[in-house]
C-alpha cells in the first residue's frame, strides 16, 4: 500500500517536472555581463616548496616513522609552518620568488635550516631528502685518566682512561664515538688543544669503557712536559663518524657561519699528573 | 522586458615576466660497462613551461640548452632509447641578471644487455653461502667490472635496497675466472646483528657507475655521483638502470 503511494507520488512529480521543462523562455536577451577580473601579476606567482625528512637516530639507525617535523619559514612578516607526514613529506604551499631559510624542528632530534632558491612557476620546488639525527643523548658520569710507561720502550708513555657514561649498555647497535683533546691548558676544547685522540667504544656490554693514547718521549706534539705538569684532557661524544661521512653543513644567516651537522654532545673535563 | 545581465566574462590570462634566459647542463653517457661513452649526443632533455613540452638535444659533449624560458621551477627528463631515464627536479630559474640556470651534471646510464644476468645458483654450507652469477661473457672484450653487480638478502620476498637486511658494499662480486661470478656470504650477516634463521630471499642486481648497497643505516645505494634520482611522489630512490626483479632464489 505504501510503496503503491509513493509509486503515484513520484509518478505525479515527474509530471510536473516534465511539463515545466517545455515551457520556453520569451523576451529581449539581457545585456553583457561585466568583463572578467584581471589575471594574476606576473611577480605575484608562487608555487610550493616541498621534500621529505629522514629521521635517524643518535645510533644511525634509520627510523621508519617520520612525522611532527615541524617546517617552517618566513614570508616578508608572515610566519608559515607544516609538519612532515609519516613518510616524511611536507609542503610549504603558495611561496613567491625569493630565497628561504626552511627550519627543521623535532624533540629529540638536531634542528637545522636549509637555505632554498625558489623562482615559484608551474612546479613545486622538490628539495630532495634531509636528514635529521637524532641528539647525542649520552653523557659523562665519571673519568679516570693514569699515565703509565709503555710496555714497549723505555721513553714513551701512555694515558690509560676509564670512562663511564650514561644511557644504554654499549653493544655494537649503541656505538659511542669519541674525540679526546690534550692540553697543556684548562681552557681546552676542540679548537684550542695540542693533540687530538679519536677513538670508539665496542661491544663492552656495560657503560664503562677504556682507551689508551700513547706519548712519545716527554712531550705532546713538541710541547715539552716535566713530571708535576698538569695534562687536562677534554673529552667529547661525537656523532657516529660513519655518519659524518653523509652529515652535511648548514649556513647560518644570522652568524655567517656554516655550521657542521650533526651536533657534538656532552663533555667533560679531566686532568692527570705528568711523570717521568 | 531584458533578461538579467550575462555571466561576467572569463579572467584576463596571468602575466608573465618579460625577461627569460637560458637553463642549460651537461650530461654524460655511460655505457652498461660503467665507461663513459665519447659521444654524448642525442639524449632528448625535456621540460615542462605551463602545460606546453620544451624539449632539446644534448650535444656531442653533453650539452644541452634551453633558451628564452620565464622564470618558473622546472623538473627535467633525460631519455635515451636503450637508457635508464633519468630526472632531475627543482630547477628554480629566476632570469633577468646576466647569469644563466645551471644544472648539475647528470649521468646517463645504460641498461643492462650484455651484462644481463641468465641465471644464479646458491650452494649453502654450514657457515657459508656462496653466490654464483651467471651471464653470457663470450663477447666481453674486457672484464666486467666487479663494482656492476649488487646483491640484496632479506627477509621480504619483495627486496628492495630499503628492507634487505644484508647487502655487501665493502665485499664485492668478483670474477671466479671460469666465466662465472662469485661472492662467499657468512650465514652470520644474514640478518644483520640479529641474525635469527629462517627462509631468506636474495637478489642479485646489474647496474654500473660503482653502485653500492647500503642496506643500513641508510637504505640507499651509492652511485658516486648523480646516477640516481629521488621520486618527489613517495621520496624513495630510483635507480634508472638497475635490474632486479627476475633473480630471486630462498635461502633456508
Amino acid at each position: 500500500m505504501h510503496t503503491l503511494l509513493k509509486i503515484f507520488f513520484l509518478l505525479t512529480a515527474g509530471g510536473i517536472i516534465l511539463s515545466s521543462c517545455t515551457k520556453t523562455a520569451e523576451g529581449i536577451q539581457g545585456p553583457q555581463g561585466p568583463g572578467g577580473s584581471n589575471g594574476n601579476s606576473a611577480t605575484d606567482q608562487r608555487s610550493g616548496i616541498t621534500g621529505y625528512v629522514q629521521l635517524v637516530d643518535q645510533f644511525t639507525q634509520a627510523l621508519s616513522e617520520n612525522d611532527s617535523v615541524v617546517v617552517s619559514t618566513t614570508m616578508g612578516d608572515s610566519a608559515l609552518s607544516v609538519e612532515t607526514d609519516a613518510t616524511g613529506l611536507f609542503l610549504l604551499p603558495n611561496l613567491k620568488s625569493g630565497t628561504y631559510r626552511i627550519m627543521f624542528k623535532r624533540n629529540g632530534f638536531d634542528s637545522l635550516a636549509v637555505n632554498v632558491k625558489h623562482s615559484a612557476g608551474n612546479e613545486d620546488k622538490f628539495i630532495g631528502i634531509v636528514q635529521m639525527a637524532g641528539t647525542q643523548t649520552t653523557h659523562f658520569v665519571s673519568q679516570s685518566i693514569q699515565l703509565l710507561p709503555s710496555p714497549f720502550d723505555n721513553v714513551s708513555k701512555y694515558a690509560d682512561m676509564l670512562t663511564t657514561i650514561t644511557g644504554p649498555p654499549i653493544t655494537g647497535n649503541t656505538q659511542r664515538f669519541i674525540n679526546m683533546y690534550f692540553s697543556s691548558s684548562a681552557m681546552v676544547n676542540a679548537n684550542n688543544y695540542l693533540y687530538l685522540f679519536q677513538t670508539y667504544t665496542h661491544n663492552e656490554g656495560t657503560n664503562q669503557f677504556e682507551t689508551q693514547a700513547f706519548f712519545g718521549g716527554t712531550e705532546i706534539n713538541s710541547t715539552r712536559f716535566q713530571a708535576g705538569d698538569t695534562v687536562y684532557v677534554k673529552t667529547y661524544i661525537v656523532p657516529p663518524y660513519f655518519f659524518q661521512n653523509y652529515a652535511t653543513s648548514w649556513f647560518d644567516t644570522n652568524t655567517y657561519k656554516s655550521i657542521a651537522y650533526p651536533y657534538i654532545g656532552d663533555s667533560t673535563l679531566n686532568y692527570f699528573i705528568w711523570a717521568n | 522586458m531584458p533578461g538579467p545581465a550575462g555571466p561576467p566574462g572569463t579572467n584576463g590570462t596571468d602575466g608573465s615576466l618579460l625577461d627569460t634566459g637560458t637553463v642549460y647542463g651537461n650530461l654524460v653517457v655511460y655505457n652498461e660497462f660503467s665507461w663513459p661513452i665519447a659521444d654524448s649526443s642525442g639524449v632528448s632533455v625535456s621540460l615542462n613551461v605551463g602545460s606546453t613540452v620544451h624539449t632539446t638535444t644534448s650535444d656531442a659533449s653533453g650539452n644541452y640548452y634551453f633558451h628564452g624560458l620565464p622564470s618558473g621551477t622546472y623538473n627535467l627528463t633525460y631519455q635515451k632509447t636503450g637508457f635508464g631515464t633519468m630526472k632531475v627536479f627543482g630547477i628554480s630559474h629566476s632570469p633577468g641578471s646576466s647569469i644563466n640556470t645551471e644544472v648539475n651534471e647528470v649521468y646517463i646510464l645504460q641498461d643492462p644487455v650484455k651484462t644481463a644476468i641468465d641465471s644464479i645458483t646458491v650452494n649453502e654450507t654450514y657457515s657459508y653461502v656462496q653466490v654464483r652469477i651467471y651471464l653470457d661473457t663470450s663477447s666481453f672484450s674486457y672484464i666486467q667490472y666487479q663494482y656492476n653487480f649488487v646483491l640484496l638478502i632479506g627477509k621480504d620476498p619483495t627486496l628492495t635496497q630499503a628492507n634487505a637486511t644484508y647487502s655487501p658494499y665493502n665485499q664485492f662480486i668478483s670474477p671466479d675466472g671460469q666465466g662465472t661470478y662469485s661472492v662467499i656470504v657468512d650465514r652470520g650477516q644474514l640478518g644483520g646483528d640479529d641474525h635469527s634463521g629462517g627462509t631468506y630471499y636474495l637478489t642479485v642486481g646489474t647496474c654500473n657507475r660503482w653502485l653500492r648497497a647500503f642496506a643500513n643505516p641508510n637504505p640507499l645505494f651509492d652511485t658516486g655521483l648523480s646516477g640516481y634520482y629521488i621520486d618527489p611522489s613517495d621520496g624513495k630512490y630510483v635507480y634508472p638502470n638497475l635490474k632486479l626483479s627476475p633473480n630471486t632464489i630462498t635461502i633456508q
